[in-house]
């Protein structure tokens, strides 16, 4: 019966041509340094598969109007049957896929992956990175709770102080003067339209190139890339089956944990959004932190720039700030040590940005953090009181 | 349920005119010659939660300077109120205390041995009603070891008791919701549970065990309901627990088959 179907779709799309193809792009031999790091890929498609899945399944019961929202999330939250489990794979598969994203650019990063000739992959890459965190950005609004309405409203200025443009985008985006019932379809529909479209486009023309170019080598860019004799001579394996079962596993582990943390701390829900009473200590989703903790330090019209010039820095990297032909982490240490210093500032930041306009204890003393961050001990009659 | 919602009400009330503060009593032409009187009242929670002002009580105009004014009939001005005024005055506000009272041994103000609300309370000086008030107060009428001074440490017991149940669940609750976020909804319960508390306080100004012990079993109830869910939500934390124990067997025996699968290709 199989071969049947099969004949008969061969005759008319030569599906035996086509496998033949995938089979020999599939099995294309991979460079022999490739190891653990270069799964975080395959395990961000797999998340973000699992991610849309359970989108759908959120958006059978999500209403998106400010007033019917928070109930329908407190609903499938508490009261249908497994919707707590869907919403908490979905969550916490928010924050795996944004970290794993920084984790694979990094990646790409040591291993000068981003230089000729896979410069536009790169800026594809790039590219998807604003998608996700556009995702988190719109998605964190749709549960309509306090702390989700005040951190929108706090990103919302600040956009807005941005010179010139800021107050039309800030408005674009709202819909509206405020965050209000606009706001929340807008981001509703880029949350659940728009964003995945230009996702999976980035997606397939992101995953295309990767198998069209093949795995950057650690050579030099003026150097001729190694065939597939000279990767195989140098050990290389096929991409088909050998390293995909390295993907399998580190996918089987990243849902492992995606599952355990789905089970075992479920996402809460705040009080439903209040427009009139601002509660304390809004902050927002963690890798928003760095930006929002700068905006402490600097002028909102200088430091709400940061954001779009970092993404703007990373696009460029491979046709201004960095052009060396080096690829190999250990002949580029300059480039490193300056990514490093970047990371450390962005680290700091969010750490500070973590810690600022809270109270806690470390190693049995009490500290309040100001706004800025900085740690005040707390007196011992003081702790009672606060 | 009207009870509750009477006393959220007067809650809400309450609210609205302690936002405003309580007033200068330099303003307060009334205690310019009753100095004394508007010393003790100036340590009352009735002024320090901005609630009321000597008109509330005595009628009149506090504010203004014309004594045949102020104190005119036209004001409603009662000057002292007698015995029989004492619980309709306080019952103005206190409705849920003073219709209990009418219940209650004290009920009847004609009596001069009987008590009224100021016997207990004070007048000028109230202060917030406290369990403890019994220690001072019941003992000035009632001999010890007598009939109603057993009752009074009965209810008194009855009501400690539901305090202490109380900051046991909300501790519990406290706690147990911050790993499981569907316990928060039953802090709605917990809040209706203490206005029920509340009730009860008002309710020993009819001194009738009865009432109070029906009363607290139903606030028993609710809470037990509480902790029930607290349970129930601790069971499921250790079943899913278990699950992701199983999920992780799972993926542990996947990576083994996994690592079996590569050795055969090498």
């Amino acid at each position: 019966m199989f071969s049947r179907i099969r004949g008969w779709l061969d005759e008319r799309l030569d599906v035996e041509g086509a496998l033949a193809l995938l089979d020999r792009n599939l099995r294309k031999r991979l460079p022999s340094h490739v190891n653990w790091l270069f799964t975080i890929g395959a395990v961000l498609t797999a998340l973000l598969i699992l991610q849309a899945l359970t989108g759908v399944l959120l958006m059978v019961y999500y209403k998106p109007s400010a007033a019917a929202a928070h109930a329908s999330v407190e609903s499938i939250a508490y009261d249908i049957t497994a919707g707590w489990f869907v919403r908490g794979l979905h969550n916490w598969g928010s924050h795996l896929i944004v970290l794993l994203a920084c984790l694979h650019m990094l990646r790409v990063f040591l291993y000068g992956g981003y230089k000729k000739p896979r410069e536009l992959n790169w800026v594809v890459g790039v590219l998807l990175l604003a998608v996700i965190v556009g995702f988190g950005f719109t998605g964190y609004l749709l549960p309509w709770d306090q702390v989700s309405y005040w951190g929108t409203v706090v990103a919302t200025e600040a956009l807005a102080s941005i010179p010139v443009l800021g107050p039309f985008i800030s408005e674009f985006m709202m819909g509206a003067a405020e965050v209000s019932d606009a706001t929340l379809g807008r981001f509703y529909v880029l949350h659940v339209i728009l964003l995945p479209a230009a996702l999976a486009v980035l997606m397939g023309l992101h995953l295309f190139l990767i198998r069209y170019q093949g795995i950057s080598p650690l050579s030099r860019t003026d150097e001729p890339e190694p065939g597939p004799e000279q990767l195989a001579a140098a050990g290389g394996k096929p991409f088909f089956p050998n390293h995909t079962l390295v993907d399998l596993a580190a996918c089987y582990i990243v849902v492992g944990l995606l599952v355990t943390l789905a089970l075992l701390a479920p996402p809460g829900l705040g009080e439903p959004a209040d427009p009139l009473t601002t509660p304390p200590g809004i902050k927002p989703e963690w890798y928003l932190l760095p930006a929002y903790q700068l905006l402490k330090y600097v002028p909102e019209a200088v430091g709400v720039q940061a954001p779009p010039l970092f993404l703007l820095a990373l696009i460029l990297l491979p046709f201004l700030l960095d052009r060396s032909p080096e690829r190999h982490p250990a002949r580029r240490p300059r480039v490193l040590a300056a990514a490093g210093l970047v990371l450390v500032i962005i680290l700091a930041l969010g750490l500070l940005g973590h810690f600022a306009d809270t109270r806690r204890t470390i190693m049995g003393k009490t500290y309040q953090f100001d706004i800025l961050g900085r740690p005040a001990q707390v007196a011992p009659a003081d702790e009672v009181s606060g | 349920m009207t009870a509750l919602a009477l006393i959220a009400t007067l809650a809400l009330l309450a609210g609205a005119v302690a936002a405003s503060g309580p007033a200068d009593l330099d303003e307060v032409y009334c205690a310019l010659c009753h100095y004394e009187e508007g010393d003790d009242f100036a340590t009352s929670t009735h002024y320090h939660r901005g609630l009321l002002l000597c008109n509330d009580c005595h009628g009149g105009l506090p504010f203004e300077s014309e004594e045949a004014v102020a104190k005119s009939p036209e004001t409603g001005f009662i000057g002292k109120p007698s015995r029989q005024q004492v619980a309709g005055v306080c019952g103005s506000c206190h409705i849920a205390a003073a219709d209990f009272l009418a219940r209650g041994p004290h009920a009847d103000a004609a009596d001069p041995d009987n008590a009224t609300c100021v016997s207990c309370h004070g007048n000028h000086r109230v202060q917030r009603a406290e369990l403890t008030l019994m220690d001072s107060t019941c003992g000035a009428c009632h001999a010890v070891g007598s009939a109603a001074l057993e009752t009074g440490r009965e209810i008194r017991q009855q009501l400690e008791a539901g305090r202490s149940l109380v900051d046991r669940v909300r501790s519990e609750l406290d706690s147990a919701a911050a790993a499981a976020p569907v316990l928060r909804r039953e802090v709605a319960r917990l809040g209706a549970a203490v206005a029920s508390l509340r009730q009860a306080d008002a309710m020993t100004h009819a001194w009738d065990r009865e009432i109070i012990a029906a009363w607290i079993a139903e606030f028993e109830g609710e809470l037990g309901s509480v902790e029930s869910r607290i349970r129930e939500e601790d069971e499921e934390r250790r079943r899913r627990g278990w699950i992701a124990g199983a999920v992780w067997l799972f993926v542990a025996a996947n990576l083994i088959l996994l690592r079996r699968q590569r050795k055969v290709m090498r």
